[in-house]
């Protein structure tokens, strides 16, 4: 099978899927819950819902009910959202809460790369030696860890009890210092804003301050599972017929784990990568209610205290395309690494 | 090795009249099984239709909860009647399916509450008949042969894991947490809703700032009904330590009061004595021989109604009296007294702190080992067995079937577990545990699904397959008897995982809201209580998370141990 071939054949398998997430969420709000909740707020004068029920075709049939809910889906209407304290179209603030958390995850994920596949390949390469004990306890912990807590008591230690041992402190949550610099949006992404437009290295230092702890946060349970896949997918690399031959050459260590070694085993790896930024998204949702960060999570989050249900659909619609587009990528990137995959 | 000496013992006659009443029995329930697993599916569809045309009954609140275990109970029942035909024909093997269909009966109905229980028993009696010799004869010895080598595969097994410590630490984890979800009642010092207004968010260690007033006797009568407001009235009291360590002199506090008035104006007469007798010896005495054994007495007589006795300062057995000598014992006194028998004790000690409302961290995350593992349980139990039935089949069956719930589960995949469950739960609109179990079971199959379907269709190709298709076992008989058993082992490493992944995700779930509003103890909803408090009263999430953390991890340790153990590329060496 060509590569062609292979993406064509990966989407026309995502498009039932696709539907399907469509589908559920339309059943969740549709079915389950009242699906008027998602077009009204408190503000609504009452004398103007039957002229909303007619307007949405909430009197019509369910069959056709549900093709009105696709259609307004694409056409970019997905409810009315009161959490942000005016009432403002779903969509919108989705995109306007959107950068936020990808920048968040990115930060984790680069964080949970650069660590975990070195402790992966430590682990594997010491195996059952003290230096790999301690990275699978470590690992464990990541895989059991409530990142809620875990974030709370990252808040006390290193922002509170620092700062009352006089030691130098991080941040405890938001993105930026808002009294002592100021920031204009231009993309949203405040790293990238604060260079390139705002031309403000000092908002660029802070943000980074900002994003360590929840990033550290945030990215441990994917750092966890990348040393965990890491460190199996190098036991069984190392077990292969060309290692040994390569070891027999009289190539040094280095050299065998790291050029020969290492590519192999970074396959699985990066599905495990991939399939985690959909994991980090979701993550989020903890994270940033405990550290005030103004990203789609906390937004979720009052939602669902507020229960906003055209929030809490747009967001499980946001997260899931989010997901299968991920696992997409993941499939593509697959296929490349591993031609196998492409004509198995 | 024990099978052969015990084998003289089966060759008593087996009883065709027992067995046949086995397969009634069974036959019978079935028949109920259907019917619950019935009325619970369509009770459902009943509340779902209603609710689609917008009526607004309220159903009972079996119905609500069980949808899943009905469709399950359904779909064994149906496979427990075709097995049950042969269990008449007296076929060895459709006694052994059974077997293992009542099994899993078991283990779905354990999930719903009196019902099940009831129904479990059920399928108790009939596991019971089935080992009963005359019904044993049919059966046992093909199946002693036939589970024989995977019987020794687990004694192998276990000795691995005996040699493995992170999993006899993370057993031994579990074991202690288990322990203590049971036994709440005797290890909790306060009850898991117990709120404490003046002792709110003291460090750990610290005493009570209250005194709590236990009654001895409580009449609050309106109406008047000589047998509860009797001429006089003892008990025996057994002054123990807890009477005694009272901050105040340790006494005990008479009141009577006018229920209309409000006030103390009673014409009313009440003799309070404390006598030196145990309980045995007081009862055969008359009252002026009681009266050499007085401890102490007081009296509340009209206009002054609140009184104390100051206890012994010694441990001991005593009895009290209440007497109750009206001028005039007339209907309106008494209708309208109240009496009151009290006495003041400390609150126990807060070991680990108290929280914003005076609720005790200890107690509350002892109560909640047990919430938040009956989550765990029910999830990965119904998970478990209705994404199994699921995968087994389609993956059995294969064809369009296969295909169709595959694609369902390439859906639920498509969602982040925790976002999907929110989502569910929004749209259920009710916040409870319940709800929350209820949206992870959902959320969970398609994990089960995925992984049966997956281990059944490398299995359905082998040897012993055709062999066992071609000496005309029937295709339930083939899955449950022959591929279920053999897939099960990636099974339990996947639910012993998801245990603790079902906890974690949970306790996320009630800490961002979901869980009840009020009052119920769970580690989510404890840490959430605490993250405002964080800086100044860190003690309240410090603990509840360490209790999630450390049963999530005791969990994946066990899980991660016998993966490697059950892996065949590691397993002989």
């Amino acid at each position: 099978m060509r590569l062609r071939d292979f993406i064509i054949r990966r989407i026309i398998l995502a498009i039932p899927v696709v539907f399907g997430v469509l589908t559920i969420t339309w059943f969740l709000s549709y079915i389950v819950g009242d699906p008027l909740a998602m077009y009204i707020t408190e503000r609504t004068p009452d004398a103007a819902i039957p002229g909303i029920i007619h307007a949405r075709g909430l009197d019509q049939p369910l069959v056709v009910q549900y093709f009105l809910y696709l259609n307004s889906l694409f056409h970019g209407d997905w409810g009315v959202s009161t959490t942000t304290g005016a009432d403002q179209p779903v969509l919108t603030v989705l995109a306007a809460k959107f950068p936020a958390t990808i920048e968040l995850s990115i930060f984790a994920m680069i964080f949970a790369i650069a660590l975990g596949i070195p402790l992966g390949i430590i682990s594997a390469t010491k195996k059952d030696k003290a230096a790999d004990h301690i990275t699978r306890i470590f690992a464990l912990s990541g895989v059991s860890m409530p990142i809620f807590w875990f974030g709370l008591m990252l808040k006390y230690l290193l922002f509170f009890q620092f700062s009352q041992w006089g030691l130098p402190h991080l941040p405890g949550g938001d993105r930026y210092n808002y009294r002592a610099y100021t920031w204009h949006p231009t993309t949203g992404f405040l790293l990238v804003d604060s260079l390139v437009f705002d031309h403000n290295p000092g908002l660029f230092i802070d943000a980074i301050f900002h994003l360590i702890m929840p990033g550290f946060c945030l990215g441990y349970i994917t750092l966890a599972i990348i040393t965990r896949m890491m460190r199996s997918s190098m036991l069984e690399v190392i077990k292969e017929d060309y290692i040994t031959l390569a070891k027999s050459k009289g190539l040094t260590e280095r050299v065998v784990i790291y050029k020969h070694a290492l590519r192999n085993a970074l396959i699985p790896t990066v599905t495990v990568i991939g399939l985690a930024f959909g994991g980090l998204i979701t993550g989020a949702v903890l994270t940033e209610t405990i550290f005030n960060w103004p990203g789609l999570g906390r937004w979720a989050t009052n939602s669902i205290l507020n229960s906003d249900i055209a929030a809490i659909n747009g967001f499980t619609l946001l997260v899931a395309f989010i997901f299968v587009t991920a696992n997409f990528i993941v499939d593509m990137v697959y296929g490349v690494l591993d031609p196998r995959i492409r004509f198995g | 090795m024990d099978s052969d000496s015990q084998i003289p013992v089966f060759q008593d006659e087996g009883s065709s009249s027992l067995s046949s009443m086995f397969g009634t029995i069974q036959i019978v329930f079935v028949m109920i099984s259907l019917l619950v697993g019935g009325i619970i599916l369509l009770g459902n569809l009943a509340y779902f239709i209603e609710e689609l045309l917008g009526m607004t009954l309220v159903p009972p609140a079996f119905l609500g909860n069980w949808a899943i275990q009905g469709l399950l109970i359904l779909v064994l029942a149906l496979f427990l009647l075709r097995t049950n035909a042969g269990v008449m024909e007296r076929v060895p093997d459709a006694f052994s399916s059974s077997f293992y269909l009542n099994l899993f009966m078991i283990v779905v109905y354990l999930t719903m509450g009196t019902l099940g229980l009831a129904m479990a028993s059920i399928v108790v009696i009939q596991l019971i008949l089935m080992l009963l010799p005359g019904v044993r004869y049919y059966w046992w010895v093909e199946f002693v042969e036939d589970t024989k080598p995977r019987v020794k595969e687990t004694r192998f097994t276990l000795h691995l894991v005996r040699k493995s410590p992170l999993v006899v630490v993370g057993i031994a984890i579990i074991v202690f947490m288990v322990s203590v979800a049971l036994a709440a009642p005797m290890l909790a010092t306060y009850k898991g809703e117990d709120m404490v207004f003046k002792d709110v968010r003291l460090p750990p260690g610290s005493p009570s700032n209250d005194i709590k007033l236990n009654y001895l006797y409580y009449l609050n009568q309106r109406t008047y009904d000589p047998t509860i407001m009797p001429q006089y009235k003892y008990e025996e009291l057994t002054i123990t330590s807890k009477y005694l360590e009272t901050v105040e002199i340790p006494r005990i506090f008479i009141g009577v009061s006018d229920l209309d008035t409000k006030t103390d104006a009673v014409s009313v007469n009440v003799t309070f004595r404390v006598y030196n007798l145990t309980q045995a010896q007081y009862e055969p005495m008359t009252p002026a021989e009681r009266l050499s054994y007085l401890y102490a007495n007081v009296s509340v007589v009209d206009q002054n109604l609140l009184q104390y006795i100051t206890l012994p300062d010694k441990e001991g057995v005593y009895v009290w009296e209440l007497q109750f000598i009206a001028a005039y014992k007339t209907t309106t006194w008494s209708a309208n007294t109240r009496v009151v028998l009290a006495y003041y004790s400390n609150y126990p000690i807060h070991i680990w702190g108290t929280d914003n409302y005076g609720g005790d961290i200890y107690s509350r995350i002892i109560w909640a080992s047990q919430q938040d593992l009956r989550i765990a349980l029910s999830v990965v139990l119904v998970a478990l067995s209705s994404g199994a039935v699921i995968g087994a089949v389609s993956g059995y069956y294969g064809g369009k079937l296969d295909e169709l719930v595959m694609r369902v589960t390439d859906i639920f995949f498509a969602f982040p577990g925790l976002v999907l469950a929110m989502a569910i739960v929004m749209a259920l609109g009710v916040r409870s545990l319940t709800t929350i179990s209820i949206a992870l079971m959902i959320t969970w199959w398609p994990t089960y699904a995925r992984l049966v379907r997956g281990q059944v269709l490398s299995e359905r190709e082998k040897l012993y397959i055709e062999a066992a298709r071609s000496s005309g076992a029937s295709d339930s008989r083939i899955l449950f008897s022959h591929i279920l058993p053999n897939t099960i082992q990636p099974v339990i490493v996947q639910a012993t995982m998801d245990f603790g992944s079902v906890i974690l995700v949970a306790a996320g779930l009630s800490f961002i809201g979901f869980g009840p509003p009020v009052g119920t103890s769970e580690w989510g909803m404890m840490i959430a209580r605490g993250q405002n408090y964080i800086l100044s009263s860190p003690w309240m999430t410090l603990y509840p998370g360490l209790a999630i953390l450390v049963t999530a991890l005791a969990f994946n340790l066990v899980g991660d141990g016998i993966r490697d153990i059950l892996d065949p590329k590691l397993r002989r060496r």
